[in-house]
């Protein structure tokens, strides 16, 4: 398997040489290179890499296209008194006026200038299994960039309207960069929609970079609002300083096959994170979720909790790691994933780990997963709830906690709308 | 008669008595599947009359000592062992039975099975179950069903259910039973006062209507919730194990009077009790000793004193 065949064509007509040449350094790191085979490697044990490049030459070409924008109903996907911003081919849109001391540009391979305004790197950490590979899906996501965005919050600004960037380039494959800089003491909410109504098998290909800085609030939440049909590979890697908070929230709602990964860095002192994540599966959606968390300064905090409810034949992997390193003392560390199976036919992996380089750590992680509690459940109907009813409302009685993760309410209730529409239809 | 009737809401209705119509103001709550007795208040006095209502929401008059529940030769199994042996009950409607007995000789067994947990293998026998004069199989039916037909079942240990608030699911469980007897569900509000009203009637104070269900309730709370339920389900036929059990003096009386509020002549009762206590206040028609997945004795209230006294000993030693 080797990415160059499987894009040989695409980005003829790329019209900016800068973009080019970077695109080509990236390119050339990977040509040639081999991908691992199916459960071989320990990154790819329970999700095959080879499924997202299968048939990907069949979907049409990227440029040109225009987005999805006109044939669907936009409105729904858009979250109550936030400042929505539309992620379309012909740049962002932003609906509202933005907050002051916010600034967002577009990365576009059609337009040169992007790529000078933007700082298209931030350094990171990257550990954890499967280094190499993760660096190679990144390198794929450098050779044919195409999509992205920089946002940048400046120092001192308490921005309490939510941005929410909508992407609505979905009619071809999607290699996008998302950077988001976020000010000293700022604090704000930004939250990713990804929705996908098409049917093409499309590949996306999402790589997030973040930097928090000293003392700087940061609340992230990436939905996924995606049909079946989709391939996601995702990365966010965060960097967090001196007494900043960065709370995540990933939201999966099915797709084909869905590998997120999130590496949270905690830098300094007083470094703080959140990573919270909810999949909601059926039909044989496939969902792999791999988090790392780097404690890496004494005095570091995480908090951590990943629920899954699984229907039909559909698969989840939670890979877990929190790693304390060696002088990073009075680091506090929580970890749990708890999966709800609502049928005889799914399967979870669930392996939280933990490495602990020093004594003097507060640290307990753990995992659950099962089918519904019979004894809940015949309790609902001795009252009168039928059987479905019962089970939905031990359903939502179970993810209802780490809803409560999401402080925006209107996101909130925006999500429980989605969930009640597509997973509960 | 037809009738148009909210829950908990006054209706004008013109009763023929003796041959005149006149109007009256009443309060009722239309029961399960079932006519109601209503109480009507004319010139200062009650009255007690039995309508009929509305034929197309399955509602027919009833007339007590009719048959409710009958167990026939029931044998029941759990992860293959034996634990009912052959139980006969035959209980008629209005009336209270209590079914006293050793720990683990069954009787939470029995109770679940009536109602229809799925964990226990029902080996052979039957149970006939009243609805409308028709006798049918409530072994057939789903516990759900049975719900909304009218058994409810008061747990000896009632689940904790997180994330699942208290007065919220009870609503939900309420409008289900609604629609399933084709009657006008309740919005939030209305069900509110129901909820109060039944409260104040069983003089139940509690924060625990708006925790999460049963979630860190001390024992007491949650029989009292169970009791509550009760009070806002209706039921016709009332399966209560151990509800007396770790009840302190003041909710004992709680209950026992909230019980005997609530039960009218229509309501039949199954008490299971280890204590002659809370026979003080529901009186029993009958008292039955479950022994080894048996009935080995029934009697009237005075066995139930006799076993307080003397304990199970010497009924064994009559099966023996
Ligand atoms: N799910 C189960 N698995 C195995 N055994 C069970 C199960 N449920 C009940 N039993 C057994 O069945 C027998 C009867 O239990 P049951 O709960 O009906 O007794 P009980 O008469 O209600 O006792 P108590 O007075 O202690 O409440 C006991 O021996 C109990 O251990
Ligand atoms: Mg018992």
């Amino acid at each position: 398997m080797r990415p160059e065949f499987f894009f040989s064509n695409y980005f003829r007509n790329i019209k900016s040489d800068e973009f080019q040449a970077y695109r080509n350094k990236a390119l050339k790191e990977i040509t040639g290179y081999e991908w691992p085979k199916f459960k071989k490697s320990e990154f790819w044990k329970y999700t095959d890499p080879s499924v997202f490049f299968e048939g990907i030459d069949s979907a049409p070409l990227p440029i040109g296209e225009s987005s999805f924008l006109n044939t669907i109903d936009i409105d729904k996907y858009l979250v109550e008194d936030a400042v929505n911003i539309l992620d379309t081919e012909d740049g962002l849109l932003i609906r509202d006026v933005l907050p002051q001391g916010i600034t967002i540009e577009n990365i576009n391979a059609l337009d040169a200038s992007s790529l000078t305004t933007t700082n298209i790197e931030l350094k990171h950490h990257i550990g954890g299994n499967g280094k190499q590979e993760k660096r190679n899906f990144l390198l794929l996501n450098k050779s044919y960039l195409n999509s992205g965005f920089n946002l940048k919050i400046e120092d001192n600004k308490n921005i309490d309207i939510p941005i929410q960037i909508i992407y609505t380039k979905g009619n071809s494959h999607v290699f996008r960069k998302n950077i988001i800089e976020i000010g000293k003491f700022s604090k704000a909410t930004v939250i990713e929609t990804y929705i996908s109504e098409n049917k093409n098998n499309l590949f996306f290909n999402i790589d997030t970079q973040i930097n928090v800085a000293e003392s700087a609030n940061l609340s992230h939440y990436k939905l996924e609002l995606s049909n079946s049909h989709d391939r996601i590979f995702n990365n966010v890697n965060v960097n967090i300083n001196k007494d900043a908070f960065y709370n995540n929230f990933y939201f999966t709602n099915g797709g084909n096959t869905i590998k997120n990964n999130i590496e949270s860095n905690l830098l300094e002192e007083g470094a703080e994170t959140s990573l919270n994540g909810l999949y909601l599966l059926k039909n044989k959606n496939q969902v792999d979720n791999t988090t790392i968390i780097n404690h890496i300064k004494p005095n570091t905090k995480s908090r951590q909790l990943y629920k899954g409810l699984l229907n039909d034949e559909s698969k989840a992997v939670f890979d877990g790691l929190v790693e304390i390193f060696k002088n990073a003392k009075l680091s506090d560390s929580n970890q749990l994933n708890q999966n709800m199976l609502l049928s005889k036919t799914a399967t979870i992996n669930s392996m939280p780990q933990l490495v602990i380089g020093n004594d003097d750590v507060k640290c307990s992680h753990g995992s659950t997963s099962g089918q519904m509690d019979k004894n809940q459940l015949f309790y609902l109907q001795s009252r009168g709830m039928s059987k479905e009813e019962g089970s939905k409302l031990l359903s939502r009685a179970f993810i209802n906690e780490i809803l409560l993760k999401l402080e925006d309410e209107n996101t909130r209730s925006f999500l429980i709308n989605f969930i009640n529409e597509s997973f509960w239809s | 008669m037809m009738l148009e009737l909210r829950r908990g809401i006054a209706s004008s209705v013109d009763i023929m008595k003796d041959g005149c119509f006149s109007s009256f103001d009443i309060m009722l709550e239309p029961r399960r599947g079932g006519a109601s007795s209503v109480d009507i208040m004319k010139d200062g006095c009650f009255s007690s009359f039995d309508i009929m209502l509305e034929p197309r929401r399955g509602i027919a008059s009833s007339v007590r000592g009719e048959g409710m529940l009958e167990i026939k030769d029931l044998y029941v199994d759990v992860e293959g062992h034996e634990i009912l042996k052959g139980i006969n009950l035959n209980i008629k409607r209005g009336e209270v039975h209590a079914i006293m007995g050793p720990n683990g000789a069954g009787k939470s067994t029995l109770s679940k099975v009536i109602a229809g947990d799925p964990s226990y293998d029902i080996k052979s026998g039957e149970i006939l179950y009243n609805i409308n004069f028709k006798n049918k199989n409530l072994l057939e039916m789903e516990p759900d069903i049975r719900a909304k037909e009218g058994i409810f079942l008061g747990f000896q240990y009632p689940v904790e259910i997180p994330g699942v608030n208290n007065a919220e699911f009870l609503r939900l469980a309420f409008n289900e039973v609604c629609k399933y007897q084709n009657v006008e569900e309740l919005s939030k509000e209305d069900f509110l006062e129901l909820l109060k009203s039944k409260m104040n009637l069983l003089g139940i104070k509690g924060k625990f209507i708006d925790r999460e269900l049963n979630v860190d309730f001390s024992g007491g709370e949650k029989k009292r919730n169970e009791i509550l339920q009760m009070a806002v389900l209706n039921p016709k036929i009332a399966l209560l194990d151990e509800t007396d059990s770790g009840l302190d003096v003041d909710a004992l009386r709680i209950v026992g009077e909230g019980i005997t509020k609530l039960k009218n002549r229509e309501m039949s009762i199954l008490l299971v009790t280890h204590y002659q206590r809370l026979l003080d206040y529901i009186v029993p028609d009958f008292v039955h000793v479950l022994y080894n997945g048996k009935i080995v004795k029934s009697g009237t209230r005075e066995l139930a004193k006799e076993i307080e006294a003397k304990g199970f000993d010497w009924i064994i030693e009559e099966v023996k």
